[in-house]
């Protein structure tokens, strides 16, 4: 079997929709959506851009979740020729407008589970925005929004031809916004030809096939999500998004016969706690990948003994760089003398792409020494929406290497003899909690706010295995008495996972011996209370 | 259902209550009783709420399978223990 690379990220599905026409694409709760029917729905959407879009508008917005409209409107949009903007209906009002304002996009495409939230921006909206509503048993209640302009399903009755968008390898294939250390959410245009390089090492590496099953965990806002969508229908394979009724997606695997998991390590880390990582319970699974976290050794023994038919690998990679970039491929009999620190190691970039560990002063180390990971190669983005100075100071030119452009990771890692790449930790104050990207300086930045006091700062806690599963606020010898005003008012700015489930005060904040806030220490101190 | 029964009951949900405000929640402002929509409310998220699974499990001394459940049976303390009556099977 041969994988022809693919000039854009929508190419493998409509490959596999000439192929596969009559096989489900999706499977939401019990009702299978073919590659035909999904691309009815997908297709509406592409023939409303292509006609109503002026060239100048090369993204367009999608407020969806885990729906026909959210898988069908990144198809759409995608078909269109344009690139797609995420944006959660679960986030908080003022965040969603802030990415919506910050991407530039004009169009916003919105899918009926998303009503509630659209309403509530209506009024919100500083620029006028054409609205496409392509379910067709809504409409949107315009009245009074006249500056907008409003599509619905009566007028998108031509479904496009399912040709090739012509779109140029610099073309944005999706924008991601991150959390950002200045209270604003950074934009990662990510390009065709960066989607496609994944696309194309994915499709070569992991082999999925048409009979496959693969879950679909990752909100569309995740990066992470463009691998479950597009390697799945690259193959014309099945994607079986979790039902948010679900306790745990963990136990879809056993019911739908998922044959491809992809998740954060924190998912199975709950399968563990409820007990569904027995000997054998997932033995439908080809594959086990993690991404996005710390994996640890213990966790993922555990999981390979459930999943004992499949074969399990711990990706690695920053939205900067496109989903993932390095992977370690976990052998039961080998790998637990391979950790460090108890977790398993990132392992070895993809073919094509390279990783260089630096010091300081961008000078390339020694194996076996501690620095900052460096990535380059064509899964790497060009740099940040509109930040020059953010780019310039995270995309670089490293002494050694010529003209080659280097994503700086942030991330500290040694990289031992064969190449093999172990991570560390953080040169900054970039954590993960339960997978998600947070930047602290953001959530400190809401606190100070909030409190109106300078001396706030966010920490990870509580901490096992080496992963946060939440955070929460410190601040200094104030009054606990505006403890619920505080964190109501980080609630309505912050994502959820961003928000502080408590706040702990401290008669004085520990500095360290530069005369900054010591969360190490603050943490220790918080552990000591409890 | 036996006085005892009763009893017992009243005494887990406390329990429980008592769990998720001190351990899960932690905000004074917020009150819960046995009806308090958690989930849908948006008071606890999905990570949160497979400890509370796991807590529930101790609490009334019984094995749920996980795959059984859904959020939504989840959504208050009341219903935290018919989901448990119904599905979990009583551990010696």
């Amino acid at each position: 079997m041969s994988f022809s690379p693919r000039p854009t990220l929508i190419s493998g599905f409509l490959r596999s929709l000439r192929a596969h026409h009559n096989r489900p694409a999706l499977e939401l709760g019990e009702a299978l959506i073919t590659y035909e029917q999904l691309w009815d729905y997908a297709g509406r959407i592409a023939a409303c851009l292509r006609e109503r879009l002026a060239p100048s508008e090369t993204v367009v917005a999608l407020l969806a979740n885990r729906s026909v409209g959210a898988y069908g409107g990144v198809l759409g949009i995608l078909a269109s020729g344009r690139g797609y903007v995420p944006l959660n209906p679960k986030f908080p009002l003022e965040r969603t407008l802030l990415m919506l304002n910050a991407s530039g996009c004009r169009t916003l495409v919105v899918a009926q589970e998303s009503a509630g939230t659209l309403q509530a921006m209506l009024p919100e909206l500083s620029q006028p925005l054409t609205i496409v509503s392509p379910d067709a048993e809504w409409e949107v209640n315009s009245t009074g929004f006249d500056p907008h302009t409003f599509i619905n399903a009566q007028q998108m009755s031509k479904v496009a031809d399912p040709c090739h968008p012509v779109v140029d390898g610099k073309a944005t294939a999706y924008l991601l916004f991150t959390s950002g250390s200045t209270g604003v959410p950074k934009g990662v245009p990510v390009s065709q030809s960066n989607a496609c390089a994944y696309m194309n090492y994915a499709a070569e590496h992991f082999r999925i096939n048409a009979s496959d099953r693969c879950s679909q965990n990752f909100d569309l806002t995740f990066d992470l999500s463009v691998h479950d969508l597009f390697t799945c229908w690259d193959a014309g394979a099945t994607l079986c998004p979790y039902s948010e009724q679900t306790l745990t997606p963990a136990t879809l695997i056993g019911e739908k016969g998922i044959t491809v998991w992809f998740s954060v390590p924190s998912v199975a880390m709950f399968a563990s706690k409820l007990g569904l990582l027995s000997q054998g319970a997932f033995s439908s699974l080809r594959w086990s990948l993690f991404c996005g976290e710390a994996l640890s050794a213990s966790l993922a023994a555990a999981w390979q003994e459930a999943a004992n038919n499949s074969v399990l690998e711990n990706l690695y990679g920053p939205t900067e760089a496109t989903i993932a970039i390095t992977s370690y491929r976990w052998d039961s009999r080998m790998s637990a003398a391979e950790c460090e620190g108890g977790l398993v190691p990132i392992g070895w970039p993809f073919t094509g792409q390279q990783v260089c560990v630096v010091d300081e002063n961008l000078q390339a180390i020694n194996p076996g020494d501690t620095g900052e990971l460096c990535l380059a190669g064509s899964q790497v983005t060009a740099g940040y929406l509109n930040d020059r100075e953010k780019t310039a100071k995270s995309f670089v030119r490293l002494p050694h290497t010529g003209d080659e452009v280097w994503y700086r990771t942030g991330d500290l890692v040694r990289q031992d003899e064969r190449g093999c790449v172990f991570y560390l930790g953080r040169r900054d104050f970039q954590v993960k909690v339960n997978g998600y990207r947070v930047e602290l300086q953001e959530v400190d930045l809401a606190l100070r706010e909030a409190s109106g006091s300078e001396l706030a700062v966010a920490i990870p806690w509580p901490v096992s295995n080496g992963s946060a599963t939440g955070l929460v606020g410190v601040l200094s010898a104030s009054d606990p008495a505006g403890d619920e005003g505080v964190l109501a008012a980080c609630a309505s700015r912050l994502p959820r996972y961003m928000v502080p489930q408590r706040i702990f005060h401290f008669e004085e904040m520990p500095l360290n011996v530069n005369g900054k806030i010591d969360r190490a220490k603050i943490a220790k101190m918080i552990a000591q209370q409890q | 259902m036996a006085l005892e029964q009763v009893e017992n009951s009243v005494e887990q949900m406390k329990q429980m209550m008592s769990y998720i405000s001190h351990k899960v929640i932690t905000r004074k402002d917020v009150k819960i009783d046995e009806d308090t929509p958690l989930v849908s409310s948006g008071l606890i998220d999905s990570f949160a709420l497979v400890e509370i699974f796991v807590e529930l499990q101790a609490i009334s001394r019984r094995k749920i399978p996980a795959s059984k459940v859904q959020t939504k049976d989840m959504d208050t303390v009341r219903l935290m223990f018919v989901t448990a009556e119904r599905f979990g099977k009583p551990v010696q």
